[in-house]
C-alpha cells in the first residue's frame, strides 16, 4: 500500500542539495586548478575552492550531528538481504518492467545497493577527499602544528578521488531516474514528499487516531468513576471553550444542568452494564452557562472482561453547519 | 477542498524556503570572493622604509684647495684625501677597489676571487687584458699584474662623484681619462676639466653608476639585461622604481652605502649570502591583500612575478660563439655584421652573437650562495659548463625561485688539459687575438699570464652563465598571473623537483580516473537505451 509520505526532512533536503552544489562546484574549480580548462581564472578558482571546501566541511559536521540525533544513520547500516535481488533488478528486472524487489518506506529509504554505496561514499570517499584536502591546506598555510614537507602524493590522491566523485555523480543522477517515473525521486528530494510503501495496519491505526482528532463530531471518554479523561477539539467547541483543563479530570455531571442529571446517570448505568446507546438527543450545559442540544453515542470500554470506562461521540444540533 | 489548497501552499512555501536557504550561502560567498577577496587589490604600495633623502653636502667650489689647475687625476685624489683623510682606507676595503672577495672552494680552501681573476663567458678574463678591462676600475693605472693596490692616490674619486657628466675614463686607458683628444668606436674623449669637476662633486647619480654598470661586456645592456642606460630616463612600464613618472629613485636609494661599502652583490661574481638587498628593505613582508600570494613569498622571490621580462628598451646579448671569431675580409679588414636593430651579430674580433629584447627570464632555485668556475678547475667537454651555478633546490628550505638571464657561449679551453683558458685578447703586442686573430698565440700567452700550462691544443666548450634579474620591476598590472606558472607549459616548466599544482599530474592515475568516468558514462548510456527500448517493446506487446 502506497501513501504520499513526508520522507525527507527540511534539513535533510537542505543538506543534500547544498552538498550536491558544493561538490559540483569543488569539481569545477578543482579541475580548473588541475589544468583541464579555464573558467573562473586560476586565482578565483583557488579562492573559491578553498572557501567551498570549508563550507562543505561545516555542512558535513552538521549533517553528521543530524544523522545521530535523528537516528537516521541507521539507514546506512549495510544489509546483505535482497542485495542480490536488487542487483538482479538493475541488471535485468528493470528492463522487463518487474516490480522493485525492495520497498521504500520511511524506515528504509535506501535499497541495499544504495546503502552500500552511500556508506562507502561517507566512510571512504568523503573522508579521503576531506583529509587530503585539509593536508593540502595545511601545506599552503604552514603552521607549527602540522608541517607538510611535500604535497605531491597528497595532490595526486586528492585528484584521483575527485575523479571517483565524478563517476559517483554520474551513476547517482542516473539512478534517480529509476523511480516510479524518471523525475519522482528528484521531486521527492525537493519537496520532501514521496509516495512510499506503508504498513496497512500501522497506517490504519495512525489514521484512526488522526480521524478522531480531526473529526467535527465531539469525542469524549470517561473512566469508571465518571471522570472525564479525554475530549477532542470539536467537543470543547460545542461546550464553548477551548481549554480542555476546564473538563479533564472533572466529574461528567458538570456537563448537565440539575434537571438533566437523572438522565445522564441513567445513560451511564446502561453503558456500565454493557449496553451501547446511540441517537439520543440531550441538552448540555456549556461552560459559559448557555445550553445546547446534541445527539450522543455511548459505549463501554473494556479491559479484558471488565468495563473500565465509557466513550462516544456527540453531534451538535443547536446550530447546524451548512456545507460551504 | 480548502484543506488541499492549504497543504499545497504550505508545500510551496517550504520548497521556496529550501531554495532560499540553498541560495543564500552562495550569494554571500560570491560577494565575499568578488568584492572582498578579488576586488581588494592593493591600490597603493605601503613602504616600511622610505627611500633615503639626499643630503645637501657643502659647496666644494668654496674650497681654495680645489681652486687650482690639476695636471693629473691623481692630484685631484690627493686634494680629496686632504680633507677626507680616512676615506681612502674605506674605499680600499670595498670590492669596487679590490675586485675580489673571499671565496670558499669545493675542497674548503678560502681563496681571493673576483673580477680580478674570475672567468666569465663574455670577454673571459682580465689577466693579460688589463688596460681594456680596468677602464671600469675605480683606480688609475691598473695596466698589468703589477698594479699596487695600496697607493691611495690611485683611487678614482671622480668616476663616482662627478656631477657634470664631463668626466670619462678612456675605454682602453687602464682607468685613466685621456690627456689629449682621442676617439674610440666613434666616440670623442676630451681631457677633463678637473678644476670644474672637482668643484662640482656630489653623491653618485644614476649616470655615475651607469658609466660602468650599464655597459658591462663592452656595450649598453650587453651583460645584465636589466641594467641599461635607458634607466636614466624611463617610464613606469620599464621600471617603476627609477621612472620619473614612478618613484623617481636612483641606484643608491636601494644600494645604500656606509663608509663607501655599497650594499648589494651580483652573483656573476659574488658567492656568499652577505650584503644582499631585497625588496623587503622597503616593502612589507605581506604586501598582497590575497593571503595566498603572501604565502608564495616563502619560496618565490618578489622579482619572479614582478619582473615578467627584462631588456625592455635595448636588447641584451643572449649568446656568443667565440669559435667563429677571426674571419676576415679578403682585404684583411674586419667583418662586422649587424641585425636590423643595429646590434652587432658578427664581429671578427669576437665571433657570432645573438641578442634579444623583452626577454622572458628563466627561473632557478637560489639560496644566496653561488659557486664559481675557478681558473684551473676541470671541465667536461661533453657537458655544458655552468660558470656560476646558483645553489638551491626545492628541498633546501632557504631557497627561493628567482628570475635569471642565462648567457650561453662557446668559449676557448685547453683540450688536453681539460680546463678553461683565459685568452690574451687585448694589446698591441705580438700575441693578442684582437690584433693577430691567432688563437694558438692568444691561448699560450693567456695561459702563461694565469700560471697555467697550455697543451697546444685548444677547442671551444659550451658554457652558460646565470645573471639574477633584479631590476626593471614592472607596474603591478603587468606582474605574472597564476596561470603563467601553474600550467603545464608555464614559466616554471624546468624547475621539476617539486609538485606544482596546475603544472604537474600523475599521468597514469589521471588516465585511470578519466577511464572510470568514461566507463560509468557508457554504462549509464547502455542501461538507459535498453530501458527505453524494452519499455516501448512492452508497450507494443500489451
Ligand atoms: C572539503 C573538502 C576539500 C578540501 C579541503 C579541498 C582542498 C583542496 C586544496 C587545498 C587544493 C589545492 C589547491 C589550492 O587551493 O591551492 C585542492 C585541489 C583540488 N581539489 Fe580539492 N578540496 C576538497 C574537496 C574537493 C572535492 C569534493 C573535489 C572534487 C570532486 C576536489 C577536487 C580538487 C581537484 C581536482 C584539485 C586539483 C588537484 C591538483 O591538480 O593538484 N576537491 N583541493
Amino acid at each position: 500500500m502506497k501513501r504520499n509520505t513526508y520522507i525527507y526532512q527540511a534539513f535533510e533536503r537542505f543538506w543534500h542539495w547544498s552538498q550536491a552544489a558544493l561538490i559540483l562546484f569543488l569539481m569545477l574549480t578543482g579541475f580548473e586548478m588541475h589544468g583541464n580548462y579555464q573558467l573562473l581564472g586560476f586565482e578565483a578558482a583557488v579562492l573559491w575552492h578553498n572557501l567551498a571546501s570549508i563550507a562543505l566541511i561545516v555542512l558535513i559536521i552538521f549533517a553528521i550531528f543530524w544523522h545521530f540525533v535523528t537516528g537516521e544513520w541507521r539507514q546506512y547500516i549495510p544489509t546483505t538481504r535482497f542485495i542480490k535481488a536488487q542487483a538482479a533488478y538493475y541488471l535485468t528486472g528493470i528492463f522487463k518492467g518487474a516490480p522493485h524487489p525492495t520497498h521504500k518506506t520511511v524506515y528504509t529509504k535506501f535499497n541495499p545497493l544504495q546503502r552500500l554505496i552511500y556508506l562507502g561514499l561517507k566512510t571512504v570517499i568523503f573522508p579521503a577527499q576531506i583529509i587530503t584536502g585539509l593536508i593540502y591546506l595545511s601545506f599552503l598555510y604552514p603552521s607549527d602544528i602540522i608541517q607538510v614537507e611535500s604535497h605531491g602524493t597528497i595532490a595526486i590522491i586528492h585528484t584521483f578521488v575527485a575523479f571517483l566523485f565524478i563517476a559517483f555523480v554520474i551513476a547517482h543522477i542516473y539512478l534517480t531516474t529509476t523511480g516510479e517515473t524518471p523525475l519522482t525521486s528528484i521531486k521527492a528530494m525537493i519537496t520532501g514528499w514521496e509516495s512510499v510503501d506503508v504498513d496497512p495496519e500501522q497506517f490504519q491505526k495512525e489514521h484512526s487516531v488522526q480521524a478522531v482528532k480531526d473529526s467535527s463530531a465531539g469525542y469524549y471518554r470517561l473512566n469508571i468513576d465518571g471522570i472525564i479523561e479525554d475530549v477532542n477539539d470539536a467537543w470543547l467547541k460545542m461546550y464553548r471553550t477551548d481549554q480542555a483543563e476546564h473538563y479533564l479530570g472533572k466529574p461528567v455531571s458538570i456537563t448537565r444542568c440539575p434537571t438533566e442529571q437523572a438522565q445522564l446517570q441513567n445513560i451511564i448505568n446502561q453503558v456500565f452494564k454493557g449496553n451501547s446507546v446511540s441517537g439520543l438527543k440531550v441538552t448540555r450545559l456549556c461552560f459559559d452557562g448557555s445550553k445546547g442540544e446534541h445527539v450522543l453515542t455511548a459505549n463501554p470500554i473494556f479491559d479484558g472482561d471488565s468495563i473500565v470506562g465509557m466513550e462516544g461521540f456527540i453531534i451538535d444540533l443547536s446550530n447546524p453547519n451548512q456545507p460551504s | 477542498m480548502n484543506l488541499f489548497k492549504n497543504q499545497s501552499t504550505a508545500r510551496f512555501w517550504s520548497v521556496l524556503g529550501l531554495f532560499a536557504a540553498l541560495l543564500l550561502p552562495w550569494i554571500l560567498g560570491y560577494y565575499y570572493i568578488q568584492h572582498i577577496r578579488l576586488n581588494n587589490k592593493a591600490k597603493e604600495v605601503t613602504l616600511i622604509r622610505e627611500p633615503s633623502q639626499k643630503k645637501q653636502g657643502p659647496d666644494h667650489s668654496q674650497y681654495s684647495l680645489l681652486q687650482q689647475d690639476f695636471e693629473t687625476p691623481e692630484q685631484v685624489t690627493e686634494a680629496c684625501l686632504y680633507c677626507h683623510n680616512t676615506t681612502a682606507q674605506e674605499v680600499m676595503q670595498t670590492s669596487h677597489w679590490t675586485w675580489s672577495r673571499e671565496y670558499v672552494t669545493d675542497n674548503g680552501d678560502t681563496i681571493q676571487l673576483g673580477k680580478k681573476n674570475i672567468l666569465n663567458n663574455f670577454c673571459i678574463g682580465i689577466q693579460s687584458n688589463e688596460p681594456r678591462c680596468t677602464s671600469c676600475h675605480i683606480g688609475y693605472g691598473w695596466k698589468d699584474d703589477g698594479f699596487d693596490f695600496s697607493q691611495e692616490r690611485k683611487i678614482d674619486c671622480l668616476v663616482c662623484h662627478d656631477q657634470t657628466d664631463t668626466y670619462k675614463k678612456f675605454p682602453s686607458g687602464a682607468g685613466y681619462p685621456v690627456t689629449e683628444k682621442k676617439t674610440s668606436a666613434g666616440e670623442a674623449f676630451l681631457p677633463p676639466d678637473y678644476r670644474y669637476i672637482a668643484q662640482n662633486i656630489g653623491s653618485p647619480r644614476i649616470e655615475n653608476c651607469g658609466a660602468c654598470h650599464f655597459v658591462g661586456g663592452g656595450g649598453n645592456n650587453v651583460k645584465h639585461g636589466d641594467i641599461a642606460s635607458e634607466l636614466k630616463d624611463v617610464t613606469r612600464d620599464v621600471d617603476v622604481h627609477m621612472a620619473d613618472d614612478g618613484a623617481g629613485m636612483s641606484c643608491v636609494d636601494c644600494h645604500r652605502t656606509e663608509e663607501h661599502a655599497i650594499s648589494g652583490s651580483l652573483y656573476s661574481i659574488a658567492s656568499q649570502d652577505t650584503n644582499r638587498i631585497g625588496c623587503s628593505g622597503c616593502h612589507s613582508a605581506n604586501p598582497h591583500p590575497n593571503e595566498i600570494l603572501n604565502l608564495h613569498s616563502a619560496r618565490v622571490d618578489c622579482q619572479t612575478c614582478h619582473i615578467p621580462e627584462y631588456a625592455k628598451v635595448s636588447a641584451t646579448k643572449m649568446s656568443w660563439d667565440w669559435s667563429t671569431a677571426g674571419k676576415l675580409n679578403p682585404d684583411s679588414s674586419m667583418v662586422v655584421k649587424k641585425d636590423t636593430m643595429g646590434n652587432i651579430i658578427y664581429h671578427s674580433m669576437k665571433g657570432d652573437f645573438t641578442w634579444a629584447k623583452n626577454v622572458e627570464p628563466e627561473y632557478r632555485w637560489f639560496n644566496g650562495i653561488a659557486d664559481h668556475y675557478v681558473l684551473g678547475d676541470p671541465v667536461n667537454p661533453n657537458e655544458t659548463l655552468n660558470m656560476n651555478p646558483l645553489q638551491g633546490s626545492y628541498a633546501d628550505k632557504r631557497s627561493k625561485i628567482i628570475p635569471v638571464k642565462v648567457h650561453r657561449a662557446n668559449i676557448i679551453y685547453d683540450v688536453q688539459n681539460e680546463y678553461l683558458i683565459n685568452p690574451h685578447l687585448f694589446g698591441k703586442d705580438s700575441t693578442a687575438f684582437w690584433t693577430h686573430f691567432d688563437w694558438q698565440k692568444a691561448a699560450k700567452a693567456g695561459a702563461e699570464a694565469t700560471g697555467l700550462a697550455y697543451s697546444g691544443e685548444y677547442g671551444f666548450i659550451a658554457s652558460e652563465m646565470t645573471w639574477p634579474i633584479n631590476h626593471m620591476v614592472a607596474p603591478r598590472e603587468q606582474s605574472l598571473t597564476c596561470i603563467e606558472c601553474h600550467d603545464s607549459n608555464g614559466r616554471l616548466s624546468e624547475l621539476t623537483d617539486f609538485y606544482l599544482i596546475g603544472r604537474d599530474r600523475h599521468a597514469m592515475l589521471d588516465r585511470i580516473g578519466i577511464g572510470i568516468i568514461l566507463l560509468s558514462l557508457i554504462g549509464v548510456t547502455i542501461h538507459s537505451i535498453i530501458r527505453i527500448l524494452s519499455k516501448s517493446n512492452r508497450a507494443q506487446t500489451k
